[in-house]
């Protein structure tokens, strides 16, 4: 008994061991041989910390352009990183192995809904279902929820939107590949529709619909194609220029007899290194897992249709894939400078969310409203994916998040269900 | 606009085997030639968009013809001269889904995990080439 006791209380409590445990079931339902399960969990133990040490760093960057920030614009400057939001959530605030199980649980659900009903999703971006996993386990521990309950809801709610998301898109996605053979598995889905939605109203339809003419991005764009560069390209001048307005007097308190400047440059450097070490962590993390268990669910669920990552459908419309990127830009600086009017948080803009979600949702305001929807569409949809993370900042705050906020929208939506919804209802037992 | 709720109405592409039974041996017979004549292309030139462009056009016509396996072998290897994101991308992007759902129906994991990873090789060949279209 005690041995169990010091099992439960000691091992299976640290998230690291638990996700190493959770791939070790997957290479072990996969038949692997021993040296493969044992590299395979060691790897996945081995992303966990690496994950938590880009966290820290993180953390350490932001806390500081959260001061320069406030002493700069009198406000509260948010900077949209899901990453930085599962980085604290699973280190800072120990929810790690909560993130971990419910991760397994949307796996799980989402064979079982698959394999039970006629909706044959099966959504296959192993990033993407963490960021669901961290957001539907921090909003869940919010609203009151705790041990297997958080866990078992976490991971039902998780896995009815991996079914849901790819199965609502797919009549437009249909459309635009000319097959049912694959589904959008992002979790910016219901940003897409929204956009289609707006297309529809103000496109053009019928036969005045007018294809988007040849656009291509300039040469100097090609930093897009690498995440830690197209982060670095934002970051970089947004901690000088807040630097700068946070004045030299008040920023070199915080620099420690460095250059004011000089210090707010390393610190935006720092904050892309906390990425990468993160990003490198979550790829290390989800390498064995994610392989494992889709290769499960497409067995157990031989006639599924794989919901894919976003960028495969780019394909099928290229120049709308571009034009959603600029307009989706352009809402998202447009939200910026007016949602702190309305007394939330400035959010700033995140360059490869505006690419891929941007880009992804161009494609859906194309094939519903041709090119005048996808221009009014995109700048909507900018305009809408700030606003629901700027929904959510004061309870990020109120949590112990540091200047941080997510941004997949359909994440976003799960955590104000749980806000809105949920959490009133479980309230009152 | 969504059919969610509504029963699953069978979709209007034919059958793969229809298909390829819609082609007659008058038809079959000018394909062969098309890829004959390519092949003779292929081993006139080494420019990669050229090359590229007659590998495409022999792995659609290979598809045509239901030879899966030669399809991909040439659109691959259209993708190694250059990377497009053209007929010949959407083609093998087909492909792999309906090798990987043969490998399912089958129950080899090995062969999932096969086919998945070049799905997953595709999605970064799509990021790459829209950011960087000629």
């Amino acid at each position: 008994m005690n041995v169990i006791n010091f099992i439960i209380d000691n091992i299976l409590t640290q998230a690291s061991i638990t996700i190493s445990l959770i791939a070790m079931l997957g290479l072990i339902l996969q038949k692997k041989s021993i040296g493969q399960i044992l590299s395979g969990t060691l790897k996945t133990l081995l992303g966990f910390q690496v994950l938590n040490a880009g966290s820290s760093i993180i953390v350490g960057s932001l806390t500081y352009f959260g001061q320069i920030f406030t002493a700069g614009f009198a406000m509260q400057g948010i900077i949209p990183s899901i990453e930085a939001i599962n980085g604290q959530a699973m280190n800072q605030l120990g929810l790690g192995r909560d993130i971990a199980l419910t991760f397994l649980m949307i796996f799980i659900f989402n064979i079982l809904i698959a394999r039970f009903t006629r909706w044959k999703y099966i959504f296959l971006t192993g990033q993407a279902i963490l960021w669901m996993a961290t957001m539907t386990t921090v909003f869940g521990s919010v609203a009151g929820l705790t041990g297997v309950t958080l866990i078992l809801v976490g991971g039902l709610i998780g896995a009815i939107f991996a079914v849901l998301m790819p199965a609502i898109a797919q009549p437009i996605i249909r459309k635009v590949t000319g097959s049912n053979d694959i589904a959008l598995g992002h979790f910016c889905t219901i940003g897409y529709l929204f956009e289609a939605g707006v297309a529809y109203a103000v496109g053009e339809k019928g036969e005045n619909k007018r294809s988007i003419e040849d656009m291509k991005l300039p040469k100097s764009f090609e930093f897009l194609q690498d995440t830690y560069l197209s982060v670095m390209v934002v970051m970089v001048p947004l901690y000088i220029i807040t630097a700068l307005f946070a004045g030299e007097n008040y920023a070199s308190t915080l620099s420690g007899g460095q250059n004011y400047v000089i210090y707010a440059f390393t610190q935006s450097i720092i904050f892309v290194v906390g990425i990468y070490v993160l990003l490198a962590g979550v790829r290390l993390l989800l390498g064995e897992i994610v392989p494992a268990f889709r290769g499960i669910a497409m067995k157990i669920v031989p006639n599924a249709i794989p919901a894919l990552d976003c960028p495969v459908f780019f394909p099928y419309s290229p120049n709308a894939v571009i034009l959603g990127f600029i307009t989706t830009s352009i809402g998202t600086v447009i939200a910026m400078l007016t949602l702190p009017i309305f007394g939330l948080a400035m959010i700033l803009p995140g360059m490869l969310t505006n690419f891929f979600a941007g880009g992804t949702a161009g494609i859906f305001g194309n094939a519903v409203g041709g090119r005048r929807g996808a221009l009014i569409g995109g700048i909507a949809h900018g305009f809408f994916i700030t606003l629901l993370p700027a929904l959510l900042v004061t309870i990020f705050t109120q949590m112990g998040f540091v200047n941080a906020t997510a941004t997949d929208v359909d994440t976003v939506t799960v955590a104000l269900l749980y806000a809105w919804i949920l959490g009133p209802i479980l309230k009152h037992f | 606009m969504f059919s969610f709720f509504k029963r699953n109405k069978p979709h209007s592409e034919a059958p793969k085997s229809e298909i390829k039974s819609c082609l007659t041996s008058e038809q079959i017979a000018q394909i062969e030639q098309s890829i004959t004549q390519i092949q003779q292309q292929i081993a006139d030139t080494d420019d990669a968009s050229t090359l590229a462009a007659l590998y495409e056009k022999t792995g659609i016509f290979y598809q045509q013809l239901d030879h899966i396996d030669l399809a991909i072998e040439n659109l691959e290897i259209s993708l190694q001269h250059k990377k497009t994101i053209g007929e010949g991308y959407k083609m093998l992007m087909s492909l792999y889904n309906q090798k990987r759902a043969d490998a399912a129906k089958n129950g080899s994991l090995a062969d999932i995990d096969f086919w998945m990873n070049k799905m997953d090789a595709m999605r970064n060949i799509a990021k790459q080439v829209t950011i960087q279209r000629d």
